[in-house]
């Protein structure tokens, strides 16, 4: 059974928290610089179009995410809401709503800031980024579940930025045809794909269908991992 | 089973990675009283702790809280009748103590109200839009306190809870120990400080490699391990050794009639000094 009060407890802890953390803060607008640098651009190249859309995802949904997520264990809070009333889904929930709502909010203010041309089918075009946020929080999570401080997590989330956040600068650089076959499998990929053949009225499902695999694949790992770990 | 016992351990084994940690563990603790678990650093007393509340797992043995297996701790309904105070409990810096309080008031269910009446018992009326991390060692300790037992637990586990602090924080936390206890709450707490399982323990156990060495109440324990003997103060500043027998009391009488007498002194042993006597080993 789940709880929302309990829930929303730790939403509003986090929340508080938030409005005090500069460096979390910072984190959450440098995708706006580059929605608005993306603007400046002419004929901006259609592979990478959407990158400022899964840049914010990484940036708040994993970064942030995983810094929430370190700080409860680098702190020694995670202990404390372990013993609470709390059970482990409503950490998982609690502990994801600020991240996943802050990314959305980014994700509109950089499509609105950047011009970012969308397809016209509303509800295709959230759903898929509802599922990516999913496994971009995920991806957060086992971040933050893996590093032992804050800080670690902004060195071991940077491979993650560069594959995940611009994935797409990286595959305009390499050669190798099955390298980019297996990095095409990649979400971000997946959804800028996704919201480009939306546009040009092609049909989407396998890349919904990837997506989907992507997020319960992440999620199944996040909860393993979470249940492996000693915290203290 | 007792009615009044609330915690039960019985044979129990422990091991991390084939290592062992908690070696044929036996003890029980009565509703009502506190309950000191003392040993060196790395004895086994967190590890204990751990097991108690359903942290962690054990190989063989048995444990019971409140006349039910400790797993079944992992029920938050049964979860609630007890306070844990970690080693290294936190709390969320940036935000001030009320938001601290008031996270677990609403994990609690309990009424905002209650933060006022916490603050109060440990001390820190007034002190609640105070951030964190402008609080002193003491303070905070003093809040991660109030918010353990914010719920109002039956069971409270301190796991050294005064370590690192100062005389007059311990003082302090000493006395909203004692009156918790006076109240009705069951202590169990772990310490290496022999001087505090003394002041506030109706019981101690003193543990060495995951083994209960000796238990009982502390005056007890120093009374069957005292050497009988008694020392005199001489005004010159000498020091006589003597016997608690007949002998003895004629020495002293002499002293006494010869008036070089400056005081007398029972050598009754420490916890410490029994604890090194029973294990060849000290405190810390
Ligand atoms: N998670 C763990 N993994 C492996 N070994 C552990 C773990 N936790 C404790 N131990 C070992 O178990 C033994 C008991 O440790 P424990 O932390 O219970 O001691 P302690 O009495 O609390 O010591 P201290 O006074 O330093 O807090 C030690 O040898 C320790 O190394
Ligand atoms: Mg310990």
């Amino acid at each position: 059974m789940i709880s929302i009060k309990r829930i929303q407890a730790v939403v509003i802890k986090d929340y508080r928290d938030l409005l005090k953390n500069a460096y979390m803060l910072s984190t959450a607008v440098i995708p706006l610089f580059f929605a608005f640098i993306f603007s400046q651009g002419e004929g901006m190249e259609t592979a990478v179009v959407f990158m400022p859309i899964t840049l914010s995802m990484v940036m708040v949904g994993s970064f942030i995410q995983a810094g929430v997520i370190a700080e409860e264990k680098e702190k020694n809070t995670l202990r404390g809401l372990l013993l609470s009333p709390l059970n482990t889904s409503e950490i998982f929930i609690g502990k994801s709503v600020l991240s996943a709502v802050l990314s959305i909010i980014m994700v509109v203010a950089v499509i609105l800031i950047g011009n970012i041309p969308m397809p016209d089918q509303t509800l295709l075009v959230t759903a898929a980024i509802l599922i990516s946020l999913v496994i971009f929080i995920s991806i957060g999570t086992i971040l933050g579940l893996v590093s032992r401080t804050v800080m670690e997590t902004s060195v071991a989330g940077i491979p993650v930025l560069f594959i995940f956040g611009m994935g797409d600068v990286f595959r305009t650089m390499i050669e190798s045809e099955w390298l980019i076959k297996v990095l095409s499998y990649l979400p971000d990929k997946q959804l800028g794909q996704l919201l480009q053949q939306l546009m040009n009225g092609q049909s989407v499902g396998e890349h919904f269908l990837v997506l989907a695999l992507w997020a319960v694949l992440s999620v199944i790992v996040t909860i393993y991992i979470f249940k492996k770990r000693r915290f203290d | 089973m007792d009615m009044s016992e609330i915690i039960n351990v019985s044979n129990v084994h422990k091991e991390f990675d084939g290592k062992r940690a908690l070696d044929d563990l036996s003890f029980s603790i009565q509703s009502g009283e506190t309950f000191g678990f003392l040993g060196p650093s790395g004895s086994g007393k967190t590890t204990t702790i751990k097991l108690l509340t359903a942290q962690e797992g054990y190989q063989s043995g048995s444990i019971q809280v409140f006349g039910r297996a400790v797993e079944d701790l992992k029920d938050p309904k049964l979860m609630r009748r007890v306070g844990v105070l970690t080693d290294n409990s936190g709390l969320y810096e940036r935000l001030t103590v009320n938001a601290n309080l008031q996270l677990y008031c609403q994990l609690y269910s309990v009424p905002y109200k209650r933060i006022e009446e916490v603050l109060h018992e440990v001390g820190l009326t007034g002190e609640e839009s105070k951030v964190v991390s402008k609080l002193s060692k003491g303070m905070r300790q003093r809040v991660i306190l109030a918010r353990t037992i914010l719920h109002k637990p039956e069971l409270l586990f301190l796991d050294e809870p005064t370590s690192a602090l100062d005389p007059v924080s311990t003082e302090r936390i000493h006395r909203i120990l004692r009156t918790l206890n006076e109240e009705g709450t069951t202590i169990f707490l772990t310490t290496h400080d022999m001087y505090e399982a003394e002041r506030i323990c109706d019981r101690v156990a003193f543990l060495n490699k995951g083994h209960i060495q000796l238990q009982g109440p502390p005056r007890e324990l120093r009374v069957s391990h005292s050497n009988s003997s008694i020392t005199l103060l001489l005004k010159d500043g000498r020091e006589q050794l003597v016997g608690n027998d007949h002998e003895g009391a004629e020495h002293i009488r002499e002293v006494i009639a010869n008036q070089q007498l400056a005081s007398v002194h029972s050598n009754e042993p420490s916890l410490g000094d029994i604890f090194a006597r029973v294990t060849g080993k000290e405190l810390f």
